[in-house]
């Protein structure tokens, strides 16, 4: 029988520490996609989806039940990657980002595949953070526009507004780049 | 005809037109390439941002958070918190009765003992308001019973330090008792 957040956190609260252990496993993959769509670097996401849960877990009591345990982890993730994108260096060149290779397709196809995934990933990285944020909790995380506008402590059209500017660019960027969209 | 914005399109793709509006929208991309153009880039782009995958997770990544947790007491937490809620509102009950002291016999009477009396006790029923977490009806009878009882004490300035003092620790009960009756909660803040 799956245990509900709520019920997880008060076991956690009550002294049962272990039982964090089924949230990370819930919740680790969503926040990691997050952070990585948001640095684009493994290691750093890894990192960053860690310091998440660290977070939580030591601000566990002031978490406030009346909104989704995910929307908070998501506010903490969004939180870190800001600050970590504000403190690193600005751009990394376009060769250090990482892009997964596709697996399926002929040599050709693949090395187009692999080149519009390469365009779109620099398009992304492009964008304002509070766009990219939104964009990626929408498309790459499955929230709807409700749940990112929580999330994000913004309103509703706000977010429906950053997202379709988001997305603007990137068939702008695209465009301009002849990838592979 | 005149062309739809991006924002339309978007919505069409986002599936929030209504049926009539969808259908005029693909009515009129059929038989507008600038439209239609647009339309395919952006499904493209959806395509795209669906098929996109994020690399695997490295190591065991729940068994090092668990093992990066803080060692947190939860429950000696929120005691402390609460201690903390009540020492403030002790401290906010004793500049409450500053007035009192001011109004002291011996220190000069700036304003009618009266006002400063009710205002002194207001500021305490106050305080004790915030940190009532609980609706209890019986607590906000208490409290507003205290008030009336402040505000028809006789204005005696030899009564008012005693009664400003018995007031403080009445309230210092109330809210201990208000304590008990939310332990066990989660928090909210």
């Amino acid at each position: 029988m799956e245990h509900q957040d709520g019920e997880i956190i008060e076991r956690c609260l009550a002294g049962e520490r272990s039982a964090y252990a089924l949230l990370v496993d819930r919740y680790k993959k969503p926040v990691f996609v997050f952070a990585y769509r948001m640095v684009n670097q493994r290691e750093e996401a890894e990192d960053l989806a860690q310091e998440t849960f660290i977070r939580a877990y030591a601000s566990l009591a002031r978490y406030n039940p009346t909104y989704k345990f995910s929307t908070w982890l998501f506010q903490i993730a969004k939180n870190l990657c800001l600050d970590h994108l504000r403190r690193k260096r600005p751009v990394a060149a376009p060769a250090e980002l990482e892009v997964l290779p596709a697996t399926e397709g002929s040599p050709e196809a693949l090395y187009l595949a692999k080149e519009g995934s390469r365009a779109l990933e620099q398009a992304i990285q492009a964008l304002p953070e509070q766009q990219r944020a939104c964009l990626i909790l929408y498309h790459y995380n499955g929230l709807s526009y409700q749940a990112v506008a929580e999330t994000l402590r913004v309103p509703l059209q706000t977010v429906k507004n950053q997202i379709n500017r988001a997305r603007g660019k990137l068939r702008v960027l695209l465009q301009t780049e002849g990838g592979g969209v | 005809m005149e062309c739809y914005g991006d924002e339309t399109i978007l919505l069409y793709l986002d599936g929030e037109l209504d049926q009539s509006q969808a259908q005029a929208f693909e009515q009129h991309s059929r038989n507008c390439p600038a439209c239609r153009r647009t339309l395919e880039e952006y499904r493209s782009l959806y395509r795209e941002l669906a098929v996109q995958t994020a690399p695997e997770m490295t190591g065991d990544f729940t068994a090092a958070v668990m093992t990066a947790l803080p060692n947190i007491d939860f429950a000696r937490q929120r005691q402390r918190r609460q201690s903390g809620y009540l020492l403030g509102a002790l401290l906010v009950s004793i500049v409450s009765l500053l007035p009192y002291l001011i109004a002291f016999p011996g220190l000069g009477v700036w304003w009618d003992s009266g006002k400063v009396l009710a205002g002194a006790g207001w500021s305490l029923l106050a305080v004790a308001g915030v940190l009532v977490r609980t609706a209890v009806n019986l607590l906000d009878i208490l409290l507003r019973g205290l008030g009336t009882m402040v505000r028809v004490l006789p204005v005696d300035p030899g009564f008012l330090f005693p009664a400003g003092l018995l007031l403080l620790l009445g309230e210092v009960m109330l809210i201990k008792y208000a304590e008990r009756m939310s332990k066990g909660e989660l928090t909210n803040e």
